[in-house]
Order: C-alpha cells, then sequence, then structure tokens
C-alpha cells in the first residue's frame, strides 16, 4: 500500500512539475525570496485591488464587501453592489500588475516607495483597441486605500478600492 | 509878667512901632516898676516922640536888654545909686545871682540844678535807668547774660522766670544738654523742662553709646526657622543673607532645617515624576508651552524635542525609549530574529507530504500561469476592512484621461471620506 501511495504521489508531482514550468519559470514578481536568501529590507508594496460592480439594477450589496467600502460609496447613489474580483499583487520598484475585468484592462505599476507611502501609477485601457482610458499617478500612505471607479460595466460600473499594503518583513530561508 | 511885657514895650517904641495905647501901658507899667529908680519911672512922660524913643532906649539899657553895656551900664547905675551893702565881693555875687535870675529865670533854673547835682555827690539812679532801659530792651541779651553766668540750670530757669523771658527756654534747655554729658541726663533734663518734642539724635546717641549689637541672632531667634526656608528660596536681601550665612556656620540646628527643606524639594520632584504618568496626557501641556498652536498636527514633529519638553516638566523622566519605539514600529526595518520554520524530523511522511504539496502548488498556481490571468489568485471572502487616505495622506500627482473621456476627483462624504477618482467614459480613441 505504501508504495502504491508514493508512486501515486510521484506521478502527480511529474504531472505538476510539467505543468507549473512557464509559471515557475515567470515567477511572480515581487515574490518570495529563494530560499536561503538572507532577509532584507522589504522595498516592495503590496497592492491590493477590489473589484466592484455597482448597479442601480438591484439593491443587493454582498456581503464579501467591508463595510467601509460601501460607506464611502453612499454619495454614488448606487443600490447594489458585488464583489466580482479581489486582485493582490506584490510589487517591486517598477513592477507592474494588471488584470482584465469584462472589456477594461486594468494595470498598476509601483513607481516608487518610502517608508511613508508608494507611488502608484493605474492605468485603464478599454477593448477593443485597447485604448487608453485613464493615466493616473497617486502617492498614498502606506497601508491606505483610495477608489478608482467608473468604467461602464454590464449596466453598471465599475468601482475599484486599490490600497498599498506595506508587508511584514521577509522571512529567512529554513 | 510885668517885667517882660515892660521890655517888649519899650522895644517897640524905641523901633517907633508901638501905637498910642502901648506908649501908655509902658508908662503905667514904668511908674510902678521897682527895678527902676524914682526919677527913672517918668521917662516917658515926654510929649515929643523922639524924645520918648530915645528914653525908652535907655531903660532898655538899664534893663540889660539891648545889645549895649547892659551889665557895665547896670553896675554903674547901682554904684551911682548906692544900693549895695556888705563886702564889695559877697555883695557883687549876691547881686550877680539875683540880676540873672531876675533876667535869665530858666537858665537860672538849670544851673542850679547843675551846681545841686555837682554839689550833692553820687545819685543811686541804676534802678530808674534799668527800669527804662527795660521798657525798651527787645533784643537785650539778659538770657545770654544769664546763661553766662548762671551756672546751673537751677539758677538759669529762674532768673529767666524772674526777667518773665520763660519764652527763651528752648536756647537755654539747648546749652544744658550741650553742657549736660551723658544721655540719660538729657532724657531727664528734657522731661524737666517739658522739652519731649524736641528733635534730639537719640537713637544716634544710644547707638553709639550701646556700641555693636547682635540683633541678626536676636530676630533668627526669635522668628524660629523661617528665615532658613527664606534663605533656601533666596528671598533674603543682600545684607540679610550675609549675616544668615554667617549665623548657619555655627548653627547645626538651622543646617538641618535647610537640609530637610531641601529633602522636601527632592520628594516634590520624585512624586511629580511618579504622576507624570504616560506622555500622551501631559502632551498637550508641553505643546503649548513650547509654542506648539495644534498638538494634534506638529509639522517637523521631533520626539527628541517632545521628550526634552517632558524631561524639563517631569524631570528625569526617560520617555525617550518608550516613545521613539512607539513611533518607529511602523517603520520596516531588517529583522534577524525572525522565526525559523520548524522541519519535522523522523516523519516518514514528510516527504510525501511535500511531494502533495507541490503538486497542489502546480495545480493552482501552474494552471493560471499557463491559461492567462493574473498574477495572483483572485480571493473572495476575508476581505479586510480598508483604511482611506485622508487629505492629507494622498497625492496625485499626474492625471490623464481621453479626449472623449471626463474626470472627477471626488472626496466622499464623511469624517473619513476618501478620494475617489471617477472616469465617465463617451468614446474612446
Amino acid at each position: 500500500m505504501k508504495s502504491f501511495l508514493r508512486a501515486l504521489f510521484s506521478i502527480l508531482f511529474a504531472l505538476g512539475l510539467m505543468a507549473s514550468a512557464p509559471a515557475l519559470a515567470k515567477a511572480p514578481p515581487g515574490g518570495r525570496p529563494p530560499p536561503g536568501a538572507p532577509a532584507t529590507v522589504s522595498s516592495k508594496v503590496t497592492v491590493d485591488v477590489l473589484v466592484l460592480h455597482a448597479t442601480n439594477g438591484n439593491t443587493t450589496i454582498s456581503q464579501q464587501i467591508p463595510p467601509s467600502v460601501i460607506k464611502q460609496l453612499s454619495m454614488l447613489n448606487f443600490t447594489g453592489y458585488s464583489l466580482l474580483q479581489n486582485h493582490t499583487a506584490t510589487l517591486g520598484l517598477k513592477q507592474s500588475t494588471n488584470f482584465t475585468v469584462g472589456a477594461h484592462r486594468f494595470e498598476l505599476q509601483l513607481l516608487s516607495k518610502t517608508v511613508q507611502d508608494a507611488k502608484i501609477r493605474v492605468q485603464i485601457f478599454r477593448s477593443p483597441g485597447n485604448n487608453k482610458v485613464l493615466d493616473t499617478t497617486v502617492t498614498v500612505h502606506r497601508n491606505k486605500s483610495f477608489i478608482v471607479g467608473g468604467p461602464p460595466h454590464n449596466g453598471g460600473n465599475l468601482i475599484l478600492p486599490i490600497t498599498a499594503r506595506y508587508p511584514a518583513p521577509a522571512a529567512s530561508g529554513s | 509878667m510885668p517885667g517882660q511885657q515892660l521890655e517888649q514895650l519899650l522895644i517897640r517904641i524905641r523901633d517907633g512901632e508901638a501905637h498910642d495905647g502901648a506908649l501908655e501901658q509902658a508908662r503905667t507899667l514904668l511908674r510902678a516898676d521897682a527895678r527902676f529908680p524914682e526919677e527913672l519911672r517918668r521917662a516917658l512922660d515926654d510929649d515929643d516922640e523922639h524924645e520918648v524913643a530915645d528914653s525908652a532906649a535907655a531903660l532898655l539899657a538899664v534893663l540889660g536888654a539891648d545889645e549895649g553895656f547892659g551889665a557895665s551900664l547896670a553896675d554903674a547905675i547901682f554904684d551911682e545909686a548906692g544900693l549895695f551893702t556888705g563886702s564889695p565881693g559877697a555883695h557883687a555875687d549876691d547881686v550877680a545871682n539875683d540880676v540873672i535870675a531876675a533876667t535869665h529865670p530858666n537858665e537860672r533854673a538849670t544851673s542850679v540844678a547843675h551846681a545841686v547835682h555837682a554839689m550833692a555827690g553820687d545819685i543811686d539812679v541804676t534802678h530808674e535807668v534799668l527800669a527804662e532801659l527795660e521798657q525798651h530792651m527787645a533784643t537785650f541779651p539778659i538770657d545770654a547774660a544769664v546763661r553766662w553766668h548762671a551756672g546751673s540750670v537751677e539758677v538759669a530757669t529762674d532768673v529767666l522766670a524772674r526777667l518773665g523771658l520763660a519764652d527763651e527756654l528752648a536756647p537755654v534747655a539747648a546749652a544744658v544738654t550741650q553742657q549736660s554729658g551723658p544721655v540719660d541726663i538729657v532724657t531727664s533734663v528734657l522731661s524737666t523742662l517739658a522739652l519731649e518734642d524736641v528733635q534730639i539724635p537719640l537713637a544716634a546717641a544710644i547707638a553709639a553709646e550701646a556700641g555693636e549689637v547682635d540683633l541678626v541672632s536676636a530676630v533668627m531667634r526669635a522668628t524660629d526657622a523661617s528665615w532658613v526656608s527664606a534663605m533656601l528660596d533666596n528671598e533674603l536681601d543682600a545684607q540679610a543673607r550675609r549675616l544668615a550665612t554667617q549665623q548657619l556656620r555655627g548653627n547645626r540646628e538651622a543646617l538641618a532645617q535647610m537640609t530637610a527643606f531641601a529633602d522636601i524639594g527632592r520628594q516634590l520632584r520624585s512624586g511629580v515624576e511618579s504622576e507624570a504618568g504616560d506622555v500622551a496626557y501631559i502632551w498637550p501641556a508641553i505643546a503649548e508651552q513650547i509654542g506648539i498652536a495644534n498638538p494634534e498636527s506638529v509639522p517637523g514633529w521631533d520626539g527628541e524635542q517632545v521628550a526634552a519638553a517632558v524631561r524639563s516638566q517631569a524631570g528625569s523622566v526617560d520617555v525617550t525609549t518608550a516613545v521613539m519605539g512607539r513611533v518607529l514600529s511602523a517603520q520596516i526595518t531588517t529583522s534577524d530574529d525572525v522565526e525559523a520554520i520548524p522541519v519535522p524530523a523522523n516523519n516518514p511522511w514528510a516527504p510525501a507530504l511535500a511531494l502533495a504539496a507541490a503538486a497542489m502548488f502546480a495545480v493552482f498556481v501552474g494552471a493560471p500561469a499557463i491559461f492567462g490571468g493574473g498574477a495572483s489568485v483572485p480571493t473572495i471572502g476575508d476581505t479586510p476592512e480598508l483604511a482611506f487616505a485622508q487629505s492629507d495622506e494622498i497625492i496625485i500627482n499626474d492625471l490623464s484621461y481621453a479626449e472623449n473621456a471626463s474626470v472627477q476627483v471626488i472626496q466622499a462624504q464623511g469624517e473619513n471620506g476618501a478620494l475617489i477618482i471617477w472616469v465617465d467614459e463617451e468614446t474612446t480613441l
């Protein structure tokens, strides 16, 4: 029995390695340093993006959306909010992350970082044509959030609360 | 007097100035005048005016009232008349005096007084003279003379009182005091003289006599330890402090008292330190004291400044470490004391579990990497609360948008309103 299990794990491992080779080759930017690397002062920022869909077609407010967010959006006069995505990326200097929601592509880039705040560039592109709709650079206090919204989506609008999180010091390898 | 009247009439008749009544009156007086012999008493009876004038002149000559040889003529007449009796010398003097007395009555009185005085000898007129002088001696220095010769106060007083010079007593008293000598005599004399209001430097006299008086010790002994406290608090003036210092040198009790006061000060300070409490509670008071208007907003905040201000208030209170520790806690720092991930030992399943984890990683990470998507796994659920940046925590460095789009930068309502960048798409490029 034991020998069978061991063989099964080995096969799965081999398949996994084959599938994840590209992902591993393109390690997520800002990922954890390889084991054995000495602990260093983190120069990275984790960018958290909530992708919300705001509409007046219903009055449903997703429970997954933090109440603090709903409170900030009250002035927009939408009746229903749903959480489409929670995008998180740890970025080093000049590194960027992007994701797509419907016809819009969002790209966020860490331009600079200090102890107190981080400068983040937010670009919104719309398809077809990958036309740039918005290009803004914001310097935001560490662990604080701001909101970019407005792109139309499914009869409503997309709203993106963006947070620049300063991660805890990286652990050293075992 | 008839004699004088006759002379006056004779003078007028001689000078031709007499009226008719004057001649007749003269004739009458002449006939009765015993000074002339019988034969001359009818000399004015002639009717001739000139003859009458000449007769008047002659009669005047007999009387000696003229400028002529009256006395000699009188002598001659009397020689011829044979009226003299006695010795020629004595008889001449008596006649002379009689004649002089008859012809010069006033002179006769003065001469008599002089003659009498000359013969009477010394007459005691001192009393009368002095009495007269007293009436006019406004500045007569009797008191000065009395003082010079008085010898004793009693005599001076008696003399001055008898002389009615009581108002002059003050100078006498001054003279007495000057001569009196010892201070105690001054007092008794002044009281006897009822001169209490006289300004005499008694205090200076006492000081001169008393010598150095150790008043400091006496006063300080009388005022207990309050002077020690005053000295400790630097409340004594320079002179008092100097004297107090001298007293302290040999005063163990005072020195102990000063030590006790100093200990009280230290106890107070330590009590303040222990009661100072959290820095946060005293920060508003300190901020105001160091000139910061808004304690909640400190431009260019400097922890050292705060620590220095706290120390100045609370004494030796080390808040630097505690405060700066709070300030620096949020900073990203290197950490060398990271917990090591425990490595299971002697676990036969360890390799298998590791392979399983790797397989799961490959499935869930590798697949999305192949088929595209975000660099992270979208997680729905467990979304943490967000803290939105306030106006002083966010800056829009740059903003551009499509030609057909519009952008609004909005701050949400509420106490902690978030910054919202809202893009309204109309057309795209």
